[in-house]
């Protein structure tokens, strides 16, 4: 079972200010309430693992 | 005329209409630490099915891509993956049934995307999307089904995990001939 993201992990991999959404070519930064309901979508996501 | 052309024949605009294979339909440049990407005006009724590729860029995490019809009118999005390991063991499966969007068109640290969508801009036929996926040890062939047939112009690709930067999203749209 491959080890998964905490909140806290994730909020210190992505501050709030660095997560970005685009349409077309319009790229700007979430704001705190998209951020936030992102942060609490990746919590428990698989980390990476290293290649064989 | 016919195709194949000989020497000295002038083609008409009728010619290359009827002829051509795959047109490209839109580019679209990804941009740096991105979560989604919207791209709009990608689907029209001048084609009925389409290709759309995903290259050149870099994800955040080895992750797979999941794309989405915009809007995507709740949560009707139907897909498996069949999928197995470079490493050996038996073929597996991973699905999703009232989900908002198709995962698996595309993964991995480079995350590349190739798959086809049949039927998005046709309000009176439903979508269906077939593509493959590599990211982790996964290699796989993904199939989906987006039943609420409406005539959409726009889709969001995103990785399922983590951010995207820089590469290219094309969309080229298959002639109907």
């Amino acid at each position: 079972m491959a080890d998964t993201y905490t909140r806290d992990e994730l909020e210190a991999l992505y501050p709030l200010g660095t997560v970005n959404v685009q349409v077309d070519d319009d790229v700007r930064p979430m704001d705190e309430a998209e951020w936030d309901a992102w942060i609490e979508q990746q919590v428990g996501t698989e980390k990476p693992q290293d290649d064989a | 005329m016919t195709y194949p052309w000989s020497s000295g024949e002038v083609l008409t605009a009728a010619d290359l209409n009827a002829y051509a294979g795959l047109v490209l339909v839109k580019t679209q440049t990804i941009g740096t630490a991105v979560s989604s990407v919207t791209v709009t005006g990608a689907f029209s009724s001048t084609f009925q099915n389409y290709k759309i590729t995903v290259s050149g860029g870099s994800s955040s995490g080895d992750n797979p891509l999941y794309f989405q019809l915009s809007p995507a009118y709740g949560s009707q999005y139907y897909y498996s993956l069949i999928y197995g390991s470079y490493a050996g063991g038996s073929p597996a499966n991973a699905n999703g049934s009232n989900t908002t969007s198709i995962v698996y068109v595309g993964g991995g640290t480079d995350m590349t995307a190739n798959f086809e969508v049949m039927n998005p801009n046709d309000s009176s036929r439903t979508t269906e999307v077939v593509g493959r996926c590599r990211y982790s040890t996964v290699y796989g062939t993904v199939v989906g089904h987006i039943p609420i047939a409406v005539a959409y112009t726009d889709f969001i690709i995103g990785p399922a995990a983590g951010t995207l930067t820089g590469g290219t999203i094309r969309v080229y749209g298959y002639n109907n001939g």
